[in-house]
C-alpha cells in the first residue's frame, strides 16, 4: 500500500488501523471460538468444565457420550465427583492427604486438589454412567484462572480407558501364562534324571540342569560359560562329539567319561541335537548325558559269563575229542592182536597148511573160542563207552521189522535146538511193517535178548518172540520159561557189569554188558525197555521202538496215556518252590520227572533209575551239589548221565574248576527263562547221543 | 596168469595171515608195510586188487588211497580198505574217499576168499 502523506490519508490510515485491529481481534475471537467448538464437539474426549466449587458448567459431546447424561441433565446440578466411584474418591482423598500431608475432604476437592495447587495431575478414575454402568477413565485436571490468577474453575479431560484396561488385563494374563509355561519347561529341564545341558555352536556351555551340577560337582555359575569339553576325561573326543552334532544334526549313544571336580569318573551315553530359534538360526547344541555305569557293568558281567560259558564248552569239547580219540585208538589197538589170534586159529582149524591131530584141534578150538569171546567183550565195551561218552550214533534206515527179527532167530536156532528149546516167532499183522531205525542195533538188541532167553532156559523150554503195534510204537517181547529173576535183582538188571550173583553165573558166561547196552540202544531210539519176571517160572523182556523216531532229540509234547514218555530227568533240589517250578516246566514238555530233595537221595535215584539228565542244585544242606557231582562222576552206574547245574550261587573260577569235566553245563537260576531252561535240557539230553 | 594182489599193512602178523591165505588160494601176493611203500609198489606192479590197511603210522591208508585215486595212472586200481571201524561214520568216509570196498577187522578168514573173488570179478 502506498503511504500517502496528506491529512486526508492520515485520517484514513488511523481508521484503517482501527479496522484492522478490530478485524484482528475478531479473527482471534473467531479462532478461539472455532477451537472451543472443536474441543466441545470432540466425541473421544470428555471435557468437563466446572466452576471453582466444582459445579459442572460445560459438559461436552464426548462427556455426554461416555457418561450417558445430556448436558442439560448435569449442567449447574452436579460435580464430577457425583459421577465417579465414591470409594475411589475416598481412597484418592486419603492417598492425597498422606502424600501432601494435609487433610483433604473426600469429594470434588480430592479430584482437583493437585490441580488447584498447580501440580500436574492425571489419574485413573472410574466414572459411573447414567444407567449405573461403570467404566475406567483417565482424567487430566487443570485449573482455570482469571487475569489475577485466581481459580475460577477446573477443566477435567477424560478418556475411556476400557479398551486399554482390557488389553492390560490380557497382557497380564498372557504374562502369567508365559511365566507358568516357562516354569513348567524349566521344571522339566531341571528335574530330569539325565544331566541336560545346552551349548553354543562353539561348545561353550550356556545352560545346565541340576543333574549336570551333580554329575560334574560344579555349580551352574561355574559351568555356564565354560567349555563343554573341560568336564570329560577325553576332551578331544568330547569336542568331536559337538562337531559331529553340528555336522549331522544329531548324535546318539556317544560314550564319554565325565570327570567331576573331586575326580570321580562317570561313564555316560550322550544324546545330542542341534536347536534353532524361530528364524531357523542355529542356537547351539542340546545334550543329554545318561549315566550308563550300571549298564556297562551288566554288559561286562554278561561278557564274562559268555566267555566262561564258551570256555566250559570248549573244555567239554576237548574232553570229548580226547575221549573219542582214545576210543578210536583203543578200538584199533585191541582188535589188531585179536585179528591174529582169531585169524591164525581159523586157518589152523581149517587145516589149510596141513592136518592137525585131535589134541591140536582141541587146543585150536579153545584158542578160537577165547579169542571170539574176547572180541565180543571188546566190542561191547567199546559200544558202551561210545554210548556213555555220547559218541554212539544212530544210523537210520527203513527196513521191514520182520527181517530184524528173523535174522537173530536164525543165528540162535542152532543153539536153541541143542538145548531142545522151542523158539517161536509171532508177528502181529499190524506190526508187520516197515520201521525206521538203526537196523544193526536192532539186530544187536534182538540177538542179546533172545540169546539170554535161550541161555537161561533149561532144556525143553520155550522162547517166544512176539511183536505188536501200540499206536506209533512197536512193542517187542521176548518171553522165556527160564529160571526167572528175583524181584530184588530186577533194578540192577540193566546196569553194566552186574551179572546176577548166583550159582548160575559160573555156568552162564556172558559179558554182563548185553542188557545195559540193549537199554542204551533202545533209549537212543526213544523207546523203553523193561522186564517182568517170576523166579523159577520165566521172564518177559519187552521193549518199544517208535515206528519212526523224531529227527531231533528234543522230545515233543507228551500225549498223556498213549505214548510212553521218552526221557527222564532227575531234579536234585532242596528248595520246594524251585523244585515244583522246574518239575512243572519239564512235565509240560513231556519229560518224566524224578525228584530228590537232598544229595544222598539224588545219587541213589540216579544210580538206579539212570535218568537221561540230572538237574543239580549246588546249595543244599548235608551234601552240597559239588559233592554230588563228584560222587556221580566216580560212580560207574551214573557217571554217564549228563548233569545240568542250576544254581543261584555266584560261582568263582575255582568253583567252576571243581565242576569242570563232571557236569555238562551250568545255568543260573535267577536269569533263566523257562524257555531257555527247556532248550538247555533238550541240548543236554541230546548231547548223549552225539 | 594169476591175479596180483597188493597188501599194504603195517602189522606183520596181520600181513602174514593175509599173505598166507591168499597165496594158498593161488594169488600172486606182494606186501608193503606203510602207505608210502604201498603207493610206490602199486604204481610199479599195477595189481588187480589192493588191500589197504587204514590205520598205519607215517602215511596212512586214506592218504595213500587218495593219492592213488587222484593219479590218472593208478586211478583205475581197485582198493579195499581194511578197517577196525574205530571212528563214527568210517564207512561213509571210505566210500567218499573212493575206496571200492572195505573189510572189517578182525577179518573173517573163511569169508575172505569169496570176497576176493567177488571183488576181482567186479561184482563186489
Amino acid at each position: 500500500m502506498r503511504i500517502v502523506k496528506d491529512k486526508r490519508v492520515l485520517k484514513n490510515a488511523s481508521k484503517t488501523r482501527e479496522a484492522v485491529a478490530a478485524v484482528r481481534s475478531e479473527a482471534t475471537v473467531l479462532k478461539a471460538e472455532a477451537l472451543q467448538s472443536a474441543i466441545f464437539n470432540s466425541a473421544n474426549f470428555s471435557s468437563i468444565a466446572t466452576d471453582a466449587r466444582g459445579v459442572i458448567q460445560i459438559f461436552n459431546v464426548g462427556a455426554e457420550r461416555m457418561l450417558g447424561y445430556t448436558a442439560a441433565e448435569v449442567l449447574n446440578k452436579i460435580t464430577p465427583a457425583d459421577i465417579s466411584d465414591p470409594q475411589e474418591v475416598i481412597a484418592r482423598a486419603q492417598a492425597l492427604s498422606a502424600e501432601l500431608d494435609t487433610s483433604i475432604t473426600p469429594g470434588f476437592e480430592a479430584l482437583v486438589f493437585k490441580a488447584s495447587r498447580g501440580i500436574e495431575d492425571i489419574y485413573e478414575l472410574t466414572y459411573i454412567r447414567k444407567d449405573g454402568s461403570r467404566f475406567p477413565a483417565v482424567v487430566s485436571v487443570t485449573a482455570l484462572r482469571d487475569e489475577q490468577d485466581a481459580i475460577i474453575g477446573y477443566l477435567l479431560i477424560g478418556t475411556d480407558n476400557t479398551a486399554r484396561k482390557r488389553i492390560e488385563e490380557e497382557q497380564k494374563e498372557l504374562g502369567q501364562r508365559l511365566r507358568d509355561h516357562q516354569f513348567y519347561t524349566r521344571s522339566l529341564f531341571e528335574s530330569n534324571i539325565d544331566a541336560l545341558m545346552t551349548t553354543d555352536p562353539s561348545g561353550i556351555i550356556t545352560d545346565v540342569n541340576k543333574q549336570m551340577e551333580v554329575l560334574t560337582g560344579c555349580t551352574r555359575d561355574e559351568l555356564i560359560g565354560a567349555p563343554f569339553k573341560n568336564y570329560f576325561t577325553d576332551p578331544e573326543r568330547a569336542e568331536k562329539s559337538v562337531k559331529q552334532v553340528l555336522r549331522e544334526k544329531k548324535v546318539t549313544n556317544y560314550e564319554l567319561t565325565v570327570r567331576a571336580r573331586d575326580g570321580k569318573q562317570t561313564v555316560v551315553s550322550l544324546n545330542a541335537t542341534t536347536f534353532y530359534d524361530r528364524d531357523r538360526r542355529l542356537q547351539g547344541v542340546f545334550a543329554a548325558a545318561r549315566d550308563i555305569t550300571e549298564r556297562k557293568r551288566l554288559d561286562q558281567v554278561l561278557h564274562e559269563k559268555n566267555i566262561e560259558l564258551e570256555n566250559a564248552r570248549s573244555v567239554a569239547e576237548k574232553t570229548n575229542v580226547t575221549k573219542s580219540e582214545f576210543l578210536a585208538n583203543m578200538s584199533h589197538e585191541l582188535r589188531t592182536p585179536l585179528n591174529s589170534v582169531i585169524g591164525f586159529s581159523e586157518v589152523l582149524q581149517d587145516q589149510l597148511f596141513g592136518p592137525l591131530n585131535e589134541m591140536q584141534q582141541d587146543y585150536v578150538i579153545n584158542i578160537l573160542t577165547s579169542g571170539r569171546h574176547l572180541l565180543s567183550l571188546i566190542n561191547d565195551i567199546l559200544d558202551l563207552s561210545k554210548v556213555e561218552s555220547g559218541k554212539m550214533q544212530i544210523e537210520l534206515s527203513t527196513f521191514l521189522l520182520r527181517e530184524s527179527l528173523d535174522a537173530p532167530l536164525m543165528m540162535l536156532r542152532e543153539k536153541a535146538l541143542k538145548g531142545a528149546i522151542n523158539l517161536r516167532m509171532n508177528l502181529a499183522p499190524e506190526a508187520d511193517v516197515s520201521i525206521v531205525a538203526d537196523q544193526r542195533k536192532l539186530k544187536q538188541i534182538m540177538f542179546n535178548l533172545v540169546s539170554n532167553a535161550v541161555k537161561f532156559t533149561p532144556t525143553g523150554g520155550t522162547v517166544d518172540v512176539s511183536a505188536r503195534r501200540d499206536g506209533d510204537f512197536i512193542e517187542i517181547t521176548v518171553a522165556d520159561t527160564g529160571i526167572g529173576i528175583q524181584e530184588e535183582d530186577i533194578p540192577k538188571l540193566f546196569q553194566p557189569f552186574t551179572q546176577l550173583e548166583s550159582v548160575y553165573t559160573k555156568e552162564y558166561e556172558g559179558t554182563g554188558l548185553g542188557l545195559a547196552l540193549a537199554r542204551q540202544l533202545v533209549e537212543l531210539h526213544g523207546g523203553r525197555i523193561w522186564v517182568k519176571s517170576e523166579f523159577g517160572v520165566g521172564s518177559r523182556f519187552s521193549f518199544t521202538l517208535p515206528l519212526s523216531p523224531a529227527t531231533s532229540n528234543v522230545p515233543s509234547v507228551n500225549r498223556q496215556g498213549t505214548l510212553p514218555s521218552k526221557h527222564s530227568v532227575l531234579l536234585i533240589e532242596d528248595e520246594p518252590l524251585t523244585l515244583a517250578a522246574v518239575e512243572n516246566a519239564l512235565q509240560g514238555q513231556g519229560y518224566r520227572v524224578l525228584k530228590a530233595s537232598n544229595g544222598g537221595d539224588g545219587i541213589q535215584i540216579a544210580r538206579h533209575a539212570s535218568p537221561d539228565l540230572i538237574i543239580l542244585d549246588l546249595l543244599m544242606p548235608d551234601m552240597d551239589g559239588f559233592d554230588v557231582a563228584d560222587r556221580l562222576h566216580s560212580d560207574t552206574a551214573a557217571a554217564h548221565i549228563p548233569i545240568l547245574v542250576l544254581t543261584a550261587m555266584d560261582l568263582s573260577p575255582s568253583d567252576r574248576k571243581r565242576l569242570a569235566g563232571k557236569v555238562w553245563g551250568i545255568a543260573e537260576k535267577g536269569g533263566l527263562a523257562t524257555q531257555e531252561l527247556i532248550t538247555l535240557v533238550g541240548s543236554a539230553i541230546g548231547s548223549r547221543s552225539r | 596168469m594169476p591175479h596180483k594182489i597188493l597188501i599194504v599193512e603195517d602189522n606183520t602178523n596181520n600181513c602174514r595171515l593175509l599173505r598166507d591165505i591168499l597165496s594158498f588160494h593161488g594169488y600172486e601176493v606182494s606186501v608193503a608195510s606203510d602207505g608210502q611203500e604201498g603207493v610206490a609198489l602199486a604204481m610199479e606192479l599195477m595189481p588187480d586188487l589192493i588191500l589197504m590197511d587204514i590205520q598205519m603210522p607215517g602215511m596212512d591208508g586214506m592218504t595213500a588211497g587218495q593219492i592213488l585215486k587222484k593219479n590218472p595212472a593208478t586211478s583205475g586200481l581197485k582198493i579195499i580198505a581194511l578197517t577196525s571201524f574205530a571212528m563214527q561214520g568210517d564207512q561213509d568216509k571210505f566210500m567218499t574217499a573212493g575206496f571200492d570196498g572195505y573189510l572189517a577187522k578182525p577179518i573173517s578168514t573163511r569169508e575172505l576168499p569169496e570176497l576176493i573173488k567177488r571183488w576181482l570179478s567186479g561184482e563186489g
